[in-house]
């Protein structure tokens, strides 16, 4: 004879199964609609990234055999180039998340959509948006990183304020510009000249040169929340450090951001530009 | 039904969740202490030197490395664990230290635990930029282009003096042999250096001056411990524990065999040919040599330094 309580036992084991069936079978759907994804993510992929970023995603496709998208010599005579990412690392530096976070979707998605003018990087707007998601998700399987953590929350970049790009701001911009030593690396007048500037590598000894804030084009892309993003989150895996905790005042940013613009010749634009929108070229 | 059906999946998730964290805390009853002494009885290795080329003003033109911190054989900043460890006590959220002071890291070595905080103070009265980079040994084997110290988990200016910044110590970050150590390097200072040795388990400690370190509260039964040094690498010796007893050991560093990894290929030149002569304009000049691999791991050639 069964005691009521073992009979219990039982019957809460066949619950126990029957229900974890049906998670199971949930999860398994939703494995489904992940699957096509990265299918579809992997066709994009091996279309229009494979040649750079290579089948391994570690950068080698066939112009990374070449090793040098882009080339050149800069005016002092340092070498500058740059290698295709390399998603084996999941080291980002294109992110609104804190550095040592992972980026978050829309993150990757905009670096995807928009390209990377300074690295030859081309943009990819004409793929259709359910396209871009699909790629965003595929290369993420490159790295064991995506399934141990979760990206963190992205700092938020406050309205701009309307003095942002003026002389005054610019003349505050530019004290803490030299107070936190920008110019060791990007140099007095911004032309990345600084006697720290032949020094910095990235994570494989390869040297990266800091920006010449003359030359004009950006990594983020060519607006006054991107500069804000830049030194306020830092981009991992190169030279340019996170000022996060070093500048954590709000309208101290903007000033500094006002004195990079001043330095790249771009505070008219700014000020007649309308809220957010300054594209290359302009 | 369906809330039924999604509370099940929930503890199903948080039963997942908790096995493939691999660590779990029990209550430690009769746990035994571990203390230990690292000697080294060998003549030991020079201390080297470092010269300074930035900041020469601030920070000297020569630093001593301090590899080696040995004193009446004591060795100091050996990292000990228990290698794979599934329970026990609780893991210590705690601060790891890293401090620029006179233009080097303090304290060299050191543990942290997953859940505690990076503590990142530059007392210089220059500016340092630190990045921290995970040895990531796996990515090694699926990426053609090799890492030099790792990849970044952080990269932090600190330009103004006193200023404390915390970063979390976070589940990536943990040492295993697939991941390895976690490197301090900085790029304006390319001779700074630090290791730090992230733990999931509390089983771990780094010795002190006296080359001693304890771990407490450890349940009985058989171990591996694992022992790091900078200059004499990675070593492993086998100790059990009884309950509630305090076990003293002594390890000779000397006697510990080092053990040979694919990282140490071992290269002679067969043969080169240069013909440099003078080059005119447009020109190139062609360089041909044979290696041969006579250590026991694989000798990968990866890049070509154009510079
Ligand atoms: C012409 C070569 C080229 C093509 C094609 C290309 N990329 Fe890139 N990509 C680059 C280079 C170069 C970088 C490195 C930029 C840097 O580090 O400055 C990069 C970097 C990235 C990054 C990392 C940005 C970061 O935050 O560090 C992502 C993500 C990326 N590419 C995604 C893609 C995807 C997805 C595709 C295909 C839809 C693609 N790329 C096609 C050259 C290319
Ligand atoms: C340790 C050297 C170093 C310091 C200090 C430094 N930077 Fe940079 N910065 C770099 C490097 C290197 C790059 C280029 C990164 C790349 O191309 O991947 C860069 C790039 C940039 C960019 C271009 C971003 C883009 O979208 O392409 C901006 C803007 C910038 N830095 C602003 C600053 C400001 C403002 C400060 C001071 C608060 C600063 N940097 C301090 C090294 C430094």
């Amino acid at each position: 004879m069964k005691t009521p309580f073992q009979n219990q036992a039982i019957y809460s084991v066949l619950l126990l199964t029957v229900f974890s069936l049906a998670a199971f079978n949930e999860s398994a759907s939703a494995q489904g609609i992940d699957a096509r994804k990265l299918k579809r993510g992997r066709e994009v992929y091996e279309h229009y990234c494979v040649v750079c970023h290579g089948k391994n995603g570690d950068g080698k496709g066939h112009l990374g055999l070449v090793r040098y998208t882009i080339q050149r010599f800069h005016k002092r005579g340092l070498l500058w180039y740059f290698l295709p990412a390399d998603f084996t690392l999941g080291v980002f530096k294109l992110r609104s998340t804190p550095t040592g976070c992972l980026p978050t979707d829309e993150d990757l998605m905009r670096t995807v959509t928009m390209g990377i003018p300074r690295s030859g990087m081309p943009s990819h707007k004409v793929l259709p948006e359910e396209d871009r998601r699909a790629v965003v998700e595929y290369i993420k399987t490159f790295s064991e990183r995506w399934q141990e953590e979760e990206p963190c929350d992205s700092i938020s970049v406050p309205r701009r304020y309307a003095w942002v790009g003026s002389d005054t701001s610019a003349e505050k911009g530019k004290k803490l510009y030299i107070k936190l030593k920008c110019w060791e690396c990007h140099g007095y007048t911004g032309e990345g000249n600084g006697p720290k500037a032949d020094r910095l590598v990235d994570d494989r000894g390869n040297k990266v040169i800091p920006l010449d804030f003359t030359t004009g084009l950006l990594k983020r892309g060519l607006t006054p929340e991107s500069l804000y993003l830049t030194f306020t989150t830092g981009f991992d895996g190169s030279g340019m450090p996170s000022y996060e905790d070093s500048l954590p005042d709000v309208q101290m940013r903007w000033h500094l951001v006002s004195y990079v613009l001043k330095l790249m010749g771009r505070t008219k634009s700014i000020t007649i530009g309308s809220e957010g929108t300054l594209h290359a070229g302009e | 039904m369906r809330l039924l059906n999604w509370v099940l999946s929930l503890t199903f998730l948080l039963l997942f969740f908790s096995l493939a964290n691999g660590y779990e805390t029990v209550a430690v009853k009769n746990g035994a202490t571990l203390k230990g002494t690292v000697v080294f009885t060998g003549t030991i290795p020079p201390q080297g030197k470092i010269s300074i080329d930035r900041d020469v003003d601030y920070c000297g033109k020569e630093l001593k490395t301090d590899k080696f911190i040995i004193s009446d054989h004591r060795v100091k900043n050996v990292v000990v664990w228990i290698e794979g460890i599934g329970k026990g006590k609780a893991v210590p959220k705690k601060d790891v230290p890293i401090i620029i002071k006179k233009c080097r890291v303090e304290p060299l070595v050191n543990i942290g635990f997953v859940g505690g905080n990076f503590l990142l103070r530059n007392d210089d009265d220059i500016l340092h930029t630190l990045q921290l980079k995970l040895w990531l040994e796996y990515q090694r084997h699926v990426s053609a282009r090799p890492l030099k110290y790792g990849a970044t988990i952080y990269n932090v200016a600190l330009p103004v003096k006193g200023l404390e910044v915390r970063k979390p110590i976070k589940r990536y970050h943990r040492f295993s042999k697939d991941t390895g150590v976690i490197r301090i390097t900085s790029n304006t200072h390319t001779w700074i250096r630090g290791y730090i040795f992230v733990f999931d388990h509390p089983y771990a400690a780094v010795t002190d001056e006296k080359g001693t370190f304890v771990i407490t509260d450890l349940p009985p039964g058989e171990y591996t411990l694992k022992i790091w040094h900078e200059g004499f690498g990675l070593k492993e010796k086998r100790i059990s524990v009884k309950p509630g007893e305090t076990k003293e050991i002594e390890i000779d560093l000397k006697d510990l065999k080092k053990a040979e990894t694919a990282a140490s290929p071992s290269v002679r030149f067969l043969a080169t040919r240069y013909d440099f002569g003078t080059i005119k304009k447009g020109e190139s000049v062609t360089h041909e040599f044979a290696l041969l691999n006579k250590g026991k791991g694989t000798l990968r050639i990866v890049e070509l330094i154009p510079a």
